[in-house]
């Protein structure tokens, strides 16, 4: 390795730099204030570093990680994505939590983890990267040590993730054994080449086998319906702030590597394009259905992002140019759109010690609080997919790309399972706006960090230009897509 | 005339709205007078464009006025509007009903006035960019658009069980409008793939070749969302609700303004991107409006609630307008289009006044209404008026529409034209009962009530004389609307007529057949100096488009039928065989 | 001579794990255990992977295990003795480790017709570079130092994750 490669690494050396300083400090130290800053500060100079590593892009660095602009498309969207909801944390964690040097730091730790997975080009990069975040996560979503609540979504997801992470090694072993490689690429690529002699050669059968333990493995991780089970849960309960982590970074991370390795070769070469199909409607028929019978804004967001996710998969089964495209910018869109609901989530929430997760919390606060009401407005708006919205002009592409490549069915099924999902999501706007009389005697109107408000604001303004104006984003997709993809 | 006034049509009333939210923080009155000011803007702009076009309109087939920047280049969409004899029409009724909506709640809405008119008026503009938008994916985005300010309306400002109509309107219009949106990308990528040319500019892709089978089912997609919107008659339970529940200017709105953009869909869109596909479904899609036209008239005579009556007739007028769209041809179109601006007025008024009522009763129930004449006269001075011009006395617009409409389906099908008839008479009892139950009688409410203000008085008197002038002086309009309809009809005939599928379709031959006979009506001295010549263009690029054989491009002229009646007459002959 | 050793050591891995989760003492659960990882060790023995033999020893016979004694031994059992020793769910898990038994047992039936047996080519390869120990040195310190870094950064976070929720709150 050279210090040309470890400039490449910088964006990813900066938060485990930051993370194990945070908690060096937090051992003499117990200024929260300097916590926070470091670790937002610490987002920021990564961001730079994606700014930097853009000079020297593509780069491989051992055969583990490829720094190309595809990754560094993801670390900026990740980055920016922690550093906000790291910002919106601090008042949450204010009236709840003294300690905070750990938060902070499982959370660059976890920054890293998301880094490593949107750069690693092989299984080993892929399993590490993927349980830095995963075990992160443990202790992010139990970080309320107070609250039951808390405490029992970080043991299930202790154990799923556990479950999962296990059905992953598996399926790479299996695969690695069929296929004796594990670089991401080369081995999807001889699966696909494997997959037509099923029951005439033994790799055959390990390879089909591995691809299938692999992709249960990212199903769990992603919560696609039927390996769903834990999300609704694990969101209600974890901490907002981790909760938005698990809905954004997390699933925008792990998305990123699964289209790296598969998105060249094309699902339906691998020969799991009609099991895929029947998950991908399960998922947005399942999570969107689910959430019609939801009272609690967490819960029914878990269920909405579990339904987004069969969107992605719409995109990611259209396959092609096109299919890459659409998922990546999808994938934008929702990171940006879940990312402001949950901090409007957050930011009621660290008004009193009580989590504002059940919808009562939000009645008629549109007259109360109008400007977050309106920012949770648009982003409700956003996920329904109704312009002038980020959402909309996603959903969009999606269904562009599957109908382009023939998958009409699956394109209507998308439009359906949307229309279903439109109740729940004017359900929210009903409760914030229609529910009760004005009062106006409460004045407060505005977030009580100064800061967070201008984080949501823009959180806001880009979800409505992407709406707006989407040519700038389209142009950067395309261009983070032709690196793994080429046209 | 700059065609910047265009995107001022759609940018005026969003920056009143806007305007009206801010200033709305300090007082109520400013924000009332800001998109009052706003609206009477629009106005304006409505009425330059009517008086700077009159010349040209009537020679004119195509577009008089175009405004396209790029927008998405990688999807080929364009911001693209464009003004024509049609869709003036309709802007023109958006600007007056937009003013109307706005005077109507001046004294109703009390609460969160500022939000209030910031719905209104941006409901307003997403209007004026459903009719003027001549790029597919600019008319989706609009269409969307429109529904989230009216949703906040209904929910927001409704009466007492507006959650659950806001929730219904929503959830109809939304689901059929993903329908929509899978039609027109289907549409757009399979124009796509046959000429290249990714665009989702409606005039490149009129005339895209598509299978039968396949049109059909994208024609589906669009009938589906427009069909929702006019409402065709298994798809209307969300009117009465939505209808009802809507504060007054909610409703005007919706009557007024929202259900035309089904009926202006269906004409501008459905038919001539897919005139197989229309073709071979127009059977059904008759019956439906005619079933629609009975029923609603049916159930209007039997609701209790003033609102409601008022919105089943809706369901009942509009079935018109289906029949005249199933049937194709110029008479009952130019009827439609009538129909259509004189039901906005005339329903409108009737929902205006029965949020008057409302307002000073704090009722809509029959039982508790009668009587009403000896201390409102003005008020039902004016409920007389409209209701005479809902019912369809000569004189009244209502009367124009369904009369050129039953004239120009009746050699199609007589049959449904008798049913039609027959709805008018169902239709014209429930009216009447309206004004017995409401308006003579005993009285059976003691309150002592004023009459109207002059405010009233104002907002009622324009669509008043709007009625009478759409009755009495219908050649303006039916002028201004012929070349466009002409053009699209033209651009919409079956490119395939030797298909024996499309051919048998006995609507749609008798249509033809009979395409000079009907065209008598509004033929008036000026369409006969319309020059052939400024229709060569269009027939040409329609077969450069389709590629049609020589027989269609003679064919293609029963728009003009009335020039070359000969050469029709030839071409509708091979059609037949 | 080697399969009869397979055999063997295939019955004392599965005997000793069936024993394992039957038994209702947890020590002498645990002890069990240690007998099933010595059997594991033994098989990775048979591969030639002596390094990984000791390892597992090491590692998991040595360290683990003492640390589940120190658990069982520091909490409290009381409870776990009333727990029920089949579940409600014993059907639908008996259906799906019989599902999971053919499933493996059809892999390793199309498998077993072409599995690479020819340990004396990796064995040559293996003396080659050095043998075992050394090649997995050179390869952890050279070709896959990134990734162990990153393992020990993995250590680091579930210690400190394990640190935060043990601590007292102060």
């Amino acid at each position: 390795m050279s210090g040309a490669d470890l400039w490449s690494l910088a964006p990813l050396i900066v938060p485990a730099l930051a993370g194990t300083l945070v908690m060096l400090l937090g051992g003499f130290n117990a200024n929260r204030r300097l916590h926070h800053g470091l670790a937002v500060g610490a987002l920021a100079a990564a961001l730079l570093c994606v700014g930097m590593a853009y000079g020297t892009a593509p780069r491989t660095v051992t055969p583990l990680l490829i720094i190309d602009s595809y990754a560094l498309f993801f670390l900026t969207l990740i980055y920016a994505a922690t550093g906000l909801l790291a910002m919106f944390a601090r008042p949450y964690l204010a009236v709840r939590e003294k300690d905070t040097d750990a938060f902070y730091a499982l959370l660059l730790f976890a920054a890293t983890g998301m880094g490593v997975l949107a750069c690693s080009n092989h299984f080993a990069a892929l399993f590490l990267g993927l349980e830095i975040l995963t075990v992160s996560l443990y202790t992010l979503i139990g970080y309320l040590r107070e609250d039951s609540r808390s405490l029992e979504a970080a043991a299930k997801y202790l154990v799923l993730a556990a479950l999962s992470s296990s059905f992953l090694l598996f399926g790479i072993a299996l695969v690695y054994a069929a296929t004796g490689t594990l670089l991401l690429n080369p081995a999807f690529r001889a699966i696909a080449d494997l997959a037509p002699q099923f029951g005439q050669q033994a790799e055959a059968a390990w390879a089909l086998a591995g691809g299938i333990f692999l992709f249960v493995g990212f199903a769990f991780k992603l919560a696609l319906v039927p390996f769903h089970m834990w999300s609704p849960d694990v969101y209600q309960g974890a901490p907002a702030p981790v909760t938005a982590l698990i809905a954004t970074g997390s699933k925008g991370a792990v998305l990123a590597v699964l289209l790296r390795a598969v998105g060249p070769v094309g699902l339906g070469e691998i020969g799991g394009a009609a099991g895929i199909t029947v998950l991908a409607v399960l998922t947005m028929f399942g999570g969107n259905l689910l959430a019609l019978l939801q009272d609690d804004l967490k819960r029914l967001l878990a269920y909405s992002s579990v339904a987004h996710l069969g969107y992605v998969m719409v995109a990611l089964l259209a396959g092609g140019v096109a299919g890459a495209q659409a998922m990546t910018f999808y994938v934008l869109a929702y990171v940006l759109t879940t990312l402001g609901a949950f901090g409007v989530v957050t930011i009621l929430s660290s008004e009193s010690p009580c989590e504002a997760d059940s919808l009562a919390a939000y009645r008629g606060i549109g007259w109360r609080r109008p400007w977050l009401a309106a920012t949770l407005a648009v982003m409700i708006l956003s996920l329904a997919g109704i312009p002038p919205t980020a959402g909309f002009l996603a959903k969009v592409a999606v269904l562009g790309a599957a109908i382009e490549a023939g998958r009409l069915g699956l394109a209507i099924a998308m439009a359906l399972a949307s229309g279903v999902a439109i109740y729940f999501y004017l359900r929210v706007i009903v409760v914030m706006y229609m529910q009760e009389e004005e009062d106006a005697t409460e004045a407060s109107s505005l977030p009580s960090s100064f800061a967070n408000a201008v984080a949501l604001l823009v959180l806001v303004a880009l979800v409505i230009a992407i709406g707006l104006h989407p040519t700038p984003w389209f142009e950067a997709v395309r261009v983070a897509v032709a690196t793994i993809l080429p046209a | 005339m700059s065609p910047q006034i265009l995107t001022a049509l759609i940018a005026v009333p969003l920056t009143g709205g806007g305007l009206a939210v801010i200033l709305g923080r300090r007082s109520d009155d400013a924000a009332r007078w800001v998109s009052l000011l706003a609206a009477l803007l629009t106005v304006a702009l409505a009425a330059t464009l009517w008086f700077g076009f009159q010349e040209t309109l009537p020679a004119a087939q195509g577009p008089v006025l175009e405004q396209r920047i790029s927008w998405i280049p990688r999807y080929g969409i364009e911001f693209h509007l464009a003004l024509d004899g049609l869709n003036l029409l309709f802007v023109i009724l958006t600007a007056c009903l937009g003013t109307v909506a706005v005077l109507i709640s001046w004294r109703e809405v009390t609460r969160a006035v500022g939000a209030h008119y910031l719905c209104i008026m941006a409901t307003v503009a997403g209007i004026m960019g459903v009719f003027l938008a001549y790029d597919l994916f600019l008319f989706y985005f609009f269409w969307e658009l429109m529904l989230v300010p009216m949703y906040f309306l209904i929910g927001v400002w409704g009466h007492e069980r507006r959650i659950a109509a806001a929730i219904k309107f929503m959830i109809f219009t939304m689901v059929s409008g993903l329908l929509l949106l899978v039609a027109i990308l289907t549409l757009y990528y399979a124009h796509g793939a046959a000429t290249g040319n990714y665009t989702m500019d409606y005039t490149r892709l009129l005339g895209t070749q598509i299978g039968l089978s396949t049109a059909r089912w994208i024609f589906l997609g669009f009938v589906a969302a427009f069909a929702v919107k006019l409402p065709l008659f298994p798809l209307h339970t969300w009117l009465p609700d939505a209808h009802t529940e809507a504060p007054t200017a909610g409703s005007i709105l919706l009557a007024g303004l929202l259900l035309k953009t089904g009926g202006y869909g269906l004409i501008r869109f459905a038919v001539p991107l897919f005139p197989d596909a229309a073709a071979s479904l127009a059977t059904p899609l008759a019956v439906l409006g005619v079933i629609g036209i009975i029923y609603g008239a049916i159930l209007a005579y039997s609701q209790r609630d003033l609102k409601r009556m008022v919105a089943y007739s809706s369901v009942s007028h509009m079935g018109f307008v289906m029949l005249a769209v199933a049937v194709w041809q110029i008479t009952a179109l130019q009827g439609a289009v009538m129909q259509m601006l004189a039901h906005g007025v005339a329903t409108g008024a009737m929902f205006a006044i029965a949020g008057m009522i409302q307002e000073r009763l704090h009722t809509r129930d029959f039982s508790e209404l009668g009587g009403l004449w000896s201390k409102v006269p003005k008020l039902s001075a004016f409920a007389l008026l409209f209701v005479l011009a809902s019912v369809g006395l000569p004189g009244f617009g209502n009367f124009v529409g369904e009369f050129l409409i039953l004239l120009g389906s009746f050699p199609v099908t007589p049959m449904l034209v008798a049913g039609g008839v027959l709805g008018i008479v169902l239709g014209t009892i429930a009216m009447l009962a309206l004004m017995q139950r409401t308006f003579y009688g005993p009285s059976r409410n003691a309150a002592v009530i004023a009459d109207l203000s002059p405010r009233e008085v104002l907002a009622l008197g324009i669509l008043a004389v709007a009625a009478v002038v759409l009755g009495l002086l219908p050649q303006p309009f039916l002028r201004a609307a012929e070349p466009s309809l002409a053009g699209i009809i033209s651009q919409s005939i079956p490119f395939n007529p030797a298909d024996p599928e499309v051919g048998l379709d006995v609507l749609r031959t008798a249509a033809e057949n009979t395409a000079d006979f009907s065209l008598q009506p509004p033929s008036d001295p000026t369409g006969a100096e319309i020059a052939p010549a400024s229709r060569v263009p269009v027939a040409e690029s329609a077969v450069g488009l389709t590629g049609t054989n020589p027989g269609v491009t003679t064919e293609s002229s029963p728009g003009s039928a009335h020039a070359i009646p000969a050469s029709a007459r030839a071409g509708n002959e091979e059609t037949g065989s | 001579m080697e399969l009869l050793f397979f055999y063997i050591f295939a019955a004392v891995i599965l005997g000793s794990a069936v024993m394992m989760v039957t038994r209702r003492n947890m020590v002498h659960a645990v002890v069990w255990m240690v007998i099933t990882f010595i059997g594991v060790a033994s098989l990775y023995i048979l591969l030639e992977a002596e390094f990984l033999a000791a390892v597992q020893i090491l590692v998991y016979t040595g360290g683990i295990v003492v640390l589940f004694l120190f658990v069982i031994m520091l909490v409290n059992l009381g409870d776990i003795y009333q727990v029920e020793w089949l579940h409600r769910q014993w059907l639908p898990a008996l259906l799906l480790a019989l599902l999971l038994v053919t499933e493996i047992g059809f892999m390793v039936w199309v498998g077993a017709q072409d599995v690479p047996a020819a340990p004396e080519q990796s064995e040559a390869i293996l003396r080659g570079l050095g043998g075992n120990v050394e090649t997995l040195g050179m390869a952890l310190y050279t070709d896959f130092l990134l990734p162990f870094e990153v393992a020990s950064m993995l250590l680091l976070v579930a210690m400190i994750g394990a640190i935060y929720l043990a601590k007292k709150r102060v």
